[in-house]
């Protein structure tokens, strides 16, 4: 029998030690692999908001076009769209009746609703399922007699799967054509 | 030298050392934990090859969609299947390969020239045709189309819509200039990541330039 003094073993201090340690080894391990295998997706996600990001800004030139060949003021937005107090939402189903404002319209804003998808009409405000993908254009320089610019901004906003909050923005100027 | 023997005989008699049951154990729990990482580690390069395949697809696709956005862009008399041209002066005939919808667009580029843009739903690649009858190193179609693929060979494009938004009207008709939308939906062709179904699913639109006596159909 041994004696009480010799009596071998771990300290529980050597046994917290070394279960810290391999815990922060697999938390590592746990970390990185779950990174890489929604990596896929959030690729996808960032290149199809990049298009979307640029359709809302065609979509605004869309709109003073329209007002232009209508004989309207060309930085009205096609019924009152542009408007330094509010943002707009615009699928390109929008027609001049439409109309998605909403403020308060700042930097922080967040678009209302949802783009929905369908694989036969595309990302709309009507058809498919709903997708992760917000929209909505911010406009400045306020319409005003002489004013021969306009800043718009199209803002896609996005909550990746990891629960990560994605936002693009694109920013253009568009100039009176006819000054 | 008579230490060290010393050493390994008390080594021997002594029992002091490991068993062979711990000695198990251990390399057992080892070889779990080594296979579970390099397991894991095996898989993060893999995926991250999916990602840069699908990277550069992606990539790849941008091009061609800028290709298209610039031609269609400076273009005038849109038409699809189910948004044929109203005006007298130009025709949008039936669209072969259109049976299922709008998977074509047919349009007037800035220099006059009439031309398609289409899904092969063959090799799943995007072909811009032009009026060429002597076609080298592209597919003739019977109305004398000359259809060239615009996509890199490592795209797979499976889905190609055209929706055409006041595309037909004469000027006249409806003061709206034309809204063309591409919906598609793009993966790689890499043998590997192919069968994963990673598409993404891309829309963009475009509004023509073209105004008011501005093009040279409203002249």
């Amino acid at each position: 029998m041994k004696k009480r003094g010799e009596q071998k073993g771990y300290l529980l201090l050597e046994l917290m030690v070394a279960i810290s340690v391999f815990v922060v080894g697999i938390l590592g391990f746990l970390g990185l692999l779950s990174g890489t295998l929604s990596l896929n997706r959030e690729i996808a996600d960032k290149f199809t908001a990049n298009y979307l990001a640029a359709e809302g800004v065609e979509l605004t030139k869309n709109l003073i076009d329209a007002d232009i060949l209508d004989g309207n003021p060309w930085n009205r937005g096609n019924g009152g769209r542009f408007n330094s107090n509010k943002c707009f939402e615009i699928d390109y189903l929008d027609d001049s009746s439409d109309s998605r404002e909403f403020n308060p319209c700042n930097s922080n804003s967040v678009a209302p609703n949802f783009l929905r998808y369908s694989s036969s009409t595309g990302y709309t405000y009507s058809n498919g399922n709903s997708t992760p993908f917000r929209r909505y254009i911010r406009t400045f320089n306020p319409p005003a007699a002489g004013n021969d610019q306009i800043k718009v901004e199209s803002v896609v906003t996005w909550q990746g799967r990891g629960g990560s909050q994605n936002q693009i923005t694109l920013e253009d100027y568009f100039f009176n054509p006819l000054p | 030298m008579k230490k060290i023997m010393k050493k390994i005989t008390k080594k021997k008699f002594g029992e002091q050392g490991v068993s062979l049951m711990e000695l198990m154990v251990a390399v057992s729990i080892f070889i779990i934990v080594i296979s579970i990482a390099i397991g894991s580690f095996v898989q993060s390069i893999r995926t991250q090859r999916t990602a840069l395949a699908l990277i550069s697809a992606n990539d790849s696709i941008n091009l061609s969609i800028e290709q298209m956005a610039r031609e269609i862009r400076t273009g005038y008399l849109f038409c699809t299947a189910s948004v044929p041209v109203t005006s007298s002066t130009a025709s949008c005939n039936v669209l072969e390969n259109d049976a299922f919808g709008d998977h074509e667009l047919q349009f007037v580029n800035a220099n006059g020239f009439t031309v398609r843009y289409r899904l092969n739903g063959a090799n799943f690649a995007l072909e811009k045709g032009i009026v060429d009858s002597v076609c080298l190193g592209g597919l003739l179609s019977p109305e004398g189309f000359c259809y060239k693929p615009i996509t890199a060979d490592n795209v797979k494009v499976s889905i190609f819509i055209v929706k055409l938004i006041h595309g037909g009207d004469l000027p006249e008709a409806n003061p709206y200039p034309p809204r063309v939308t591409l919906i598609m939906a793009v993966t790689s062709k890499e043998s590997d990541v192919e069968p994963l179904n990673i598409f993404t699913d891309i829309e963009t639109s475009i509004s023509p330039r073209c105004g008011q006596n501005g093009c040279p159909s409203d002249i």
